[in-house]
């Protein structure tokens, strides 16, 4: 009877957000789905159309874009989520070790992220910027430091080179939120351990990979398993970095999540018939279901790796 | 291994320039494989002592010895201590083996013993330059230290100079002691370069050349056969597994003497080695069975029995124990006291625990030591500090029931109590005055011609003890405790009872200053 009562009380906590989750999150998955297999959709009238098959799909895979698309994507996740996961680990070490001034440099580390994105974006293009015509404009920072005229992120820039300055980007902006969380997590380990390890006669060296990083590891696949997911879906951070004026993305430089944003933008059909919002509800799905089995890998090595 | 501390102190600065002096000059030996118990309430200095016994932290001032190595400077691991925490700060990733070979893993066994064998190769294959050689590098050490020592010592000072100049607001005088401060470093670290020149060999190179072209010269010809044993081995692939082993069987029959104890060193299997360690440490705390797990899994009693074995996996000259009982319930606590004694009893490490209850230290310690305020009370054998209590802090602190006081005055060598003579001594001598006494509540005696008269409140029975609760008018406390044998007493609340003092269970003490006076 009690038990009873309580799952009443539980479900009346949860009906609001379910509620919302529903009309925000399933719907729209549902939906999304369909119209994913109904090649012919049509988002003005909203009409499924006659055709329901796989085509859309097929489009999408027989479109380089979106094959590029999804590389840039790639490069982003594996690049950039591991080098910024270990740099922030180590900032956060190096920050929880030093006495005096920590507070100041935790501000320090912190002030991007309650920064805004885009315009932060917007800054690294102007940092690296470069006049197309030379004299009509001045070279950026970068290139005034370096004594170079490079096009970094201008229409004329090289894969190498956007790529480079969007994965310092990326780096640099995962770092705030991530050292936060670890130096709460470093923080939350009890001092004893570490007298325990001094006891014990542990090197510095053996003391970080044997007692800091076993002990932090709950953290350290949360921020990973999230950083990852984030990453899969950037967009707005290649925009501005790379975007060109106007914000619009060169085809070559979209993420996986640019090119769905291009394709709901376009009504109507494309040549073979299928509506290009359909392609964009099949990239959504495929985006979708690439997150969903990489998260299940991550959640399943951290399961056998991760100390709780 | 006996441990000794001189004039030991630590003060706690905190940053608004408070002082805590958490132990105040402090001096105690304690005797080699025994095993003593530093009691005290808490906050009277026991655990910073027991902490700076163990090298977690530096003392302000004083020395610390192990035998007669001055070890002050010394970190945990260069001590060769072993410390029980409160909690056991078991590593909770690790399994139970993993926490106990964790020490052992860290000590680089190879690389020492194998440095270790060198060392005593070359001293039997030219023994006067590595006598020499090696003797240098002993006293390059000693040496270090010292200086260390003395740069410690003079930070302590300008430390507690500059907190001084400090509260009284000269900024001028903080300034030239900085620099004065500074000059002392830096003669120290001339200092320390020419005693090391001095002390350095003229012919340092010479030596050192000539050990080990004689080392080599017996290593040339034994190199070139080992390697052709592992060629040979190595194209055996029978012979693969346990690769080592099987080498080190061959190369034995052809190793010169004098380098035997170095391959030895080379090839022993260090892995087993640990493990064995790892299982007869085990086996000594009694978890051998609980290897596998990891401590979250294991009870309060278990766990400690790992931090133990963590503690003297490593063969340590002294074992410290933090409050080791404190954390587990009653029953555990008696049998895991018994634990310890065997365990100390039977590998013969000098032991030194901290507490704060005195049933459990009077039980186990061979000695023991009360503090308060930082420093040190009284020190002996447990009962013996019982029977006699050098003040009243120790009288109070020890015995449960607790001791019960009286107001009283002393007249003629004789105390009195509501007018009534109720103890007298040869001890007290000429004072006079008005002095507590203390009575212990196995003390009373019941008897008609008593002169100490109480009443009767309640009577206590918890198994085979009772105590009688009573009151009297000059007792400090509102009630005292009686604790009587069972038959000689019958409850009655409202008739007084005469009671006569054992003199041997009856102290008295000077008001103002806690001395005991007899």
């Amino acid at each position: 009877m009690l038990d009873h009562k309580r799952d009443l009380k539980a479900w009346l906590y949860l009906a609001f957000p379910l509620f919302l989750m529903s009309i925000f999150t399933f719907y729209p998955l549902i939906k999304t789905l369909l119209i994913s297999v109904f090649s012919e959709y049509n988002p003005l009238t909203d009409d499924f159309g006659r055709y329901f098959d796989f085509y859309a799909y097929l489009a999408v895979f027989n479109d380089r874009f979106f094959i590029q698309a999804l590389s840039n994507s790639m490069v982003l996740v594996f690049i950039s989520v591991p080098i910024s996961t270990i740099l922030a680990l180590l900032i956060a070490v190096g920050l929880n070790s030093i006495k005096g001034l920590q507070k100041i440099f935790q501000t320090i580390f912190f002030l991007p992220y309650v920064t805004n994105a885009l315009a932060i974006g917007m800054v690294f293009n102007v940092m690296f910027s470069h006049p197309l015509i030379s004299g009509i404009a001045g070279e950026g920072l970068i290139n005034t430091l370096f004594q170079t005229s490079i096009d970094w992120v201008g229409p004329t820039a090289t894969y190498d080179r956007w790529m480079l300055v969007v994965l310092i980007y990326s780096i640099w902006n995962g770092l705030d939120f991530k050292i936060l969380v670890f130096i709460g997590g470093l923080q939350s380990i009890s001092k004893q351990y570490y007298d325990a390890a001094k006891v014990d006669g542990a090197p510095k060296k053996r003391v970080f990979s044997k007692i800091t990083i076993p002990l932090l590891s709950p953290i350290i696949s949360y921020i990973l398993v999230t950083s990852f997911i984030g990453a899969f879906k950037s967009y707005e951070s290649v925009l501005a970095v790379v975007g060109t004026a106007g914000r619009n993305l060169d085809r070559d430089r979209w993420t996986a999540v640019a090119y769905i944003y291009d394709k709901i933008g376009i009504a109507g059909l494309d040549l073979n018939g299928i509506s290009y919002y359909s392609r964009g509800a099949a990239s959504a799905v495929v985006l979708f279901a690439i997150i969903m089995v990489f998260t299940f890998f991550n959640l399943y090595i951290s399961k056998r790796s991760v100390h709780y | 291994m006996e441990v000794r501390l001189e004039n030991l102190t630590k003060i706690f600065e905190s940053k608004n320039s408070d002082r805590t002096i958490a132990v105040n000059n402090f001096n105690f030996t304690i005797p080699d494989g025994k095993l003593v118990g530093l009691l005290g309430p808490s906050g009277c200095g026991k655990s910073t002592t027991l902490y700076m016994i163990s090298g977690l932290l530096y003392p302000t001032q004083g020395r610390i010895f192990f035998g007669d190595e001055d070890v002050t400077e010394l970190s945990p691991e260069q001590r060769g201590i072993g410390l029980v925490f409160q909690n056991y700060a078991l590593y909770p990733h690790m399994t139970v083996r993993k926490n106990i070979s964790f020490p052992l893993e860290n000590m680089n066994l190879k690389k020492t013993n194998i440095d270790d064998a060198i060392q005593k190769a070359n001293l039997s294959i030219s023994p006067k330059e590595a006598k020499i050689y090696y003797q240098f590098l002993k006293d390059g050490i000693v040496l270090k230290n010292k200086f260390k020592r003395l740069e410690s010592e003079a930070k302590a000072v300008y430390q507690s100079k500059r907190l001084d100049l400090l509260k009284a607001n000269q900024s001028n005088a903080i300034k030239n002691l900085k620099t004065e401060f500074k000059q002392q470093l830096k003669t120290f670290q001339t200092d320390y370069q020419t005693a090391l020149a001095n002390l350095t060999p003229k012919n340092l190179k010479e030596l050192i050349s000539i050990i080990n072209s004689n080392f080599a010269t017996i290593n040339k010809s034994y190199q070139t056969k080992k390697l052709q044993l592992i060629v040979q081995s190595l194209i055996n692939p029978l012979q693969w597994l346990n690769f080592q082993d099987k080498l080190w069987k061959k190369l034995a029959s052809v190793v010169p003497d004098q380098l035997k104890k170095v391959e030895e060193a080379r090839y022993k299997n260090y892995p087993k080695f640990i493990n064995d360690e790892v299982v007869a440490m085990a086996k000594l705390v009694g978890i051998e069975d609980q290897l596998k797990k990891k401590p979250a899994q294991l009870s309060g009693g278990q766990q400690q029995r790992v931090a133990i074995a963590r503690a003297l996996v490593k063969k340590p000259k002294v074992l410290l124990l933090d409050e080791p009982l404190s954390n587990l319930d009653a029953r555990l606590r008696l049998q895991t006291r018994e634990e310890i004694k065997r365990i100390q009893k039977e590998t013969g490490i000098t032991t030194v625990f901290v507490t704060h209850d005195q049933e459990e230290a009077m039980s186990i310690s061979d000695e023991i030591v009360l503090m308060n305020f930082g420093a040190e009370q009284q020190k002996g054998n447990p009962q013996e500090v019982y029977n006699q209590p050098q003040n009243l802090f120790v009288a109070k602190f020890l015995g449960m029931p607790q001791i019960n006081l009286y107001q009283a005055t002393i007249k003629e060598g004789k105390a009195y109590i509501q007018n009534e003579v109720v103890f007298e001594s040869k001890k007290l001598g000429n004072f006079e005055g008005s002095v507590l006494v203390g009575v212990r509540p196995e003390g009373y005696e019941i008897d008609e011609k008593g002169l100490l008269v109480l009443q009767p409140q309640f009577v206590e029975m918890i198994g085979r003890d009772m105590s009688l609760v009573a009151s009297h008018p000059d007792a400090l406390t509102p009630s005292i405790r009686v604790v009587l044998a069972m038959d000689e007493f019958k409850f009655n609340p409202n008739q007084m009872i005469r009671m006569k003092l054992k003199p041997h269970k009856t102290f008295v003490f000077e008001k103002d200053t806690g001395r005991r006076l007899a």
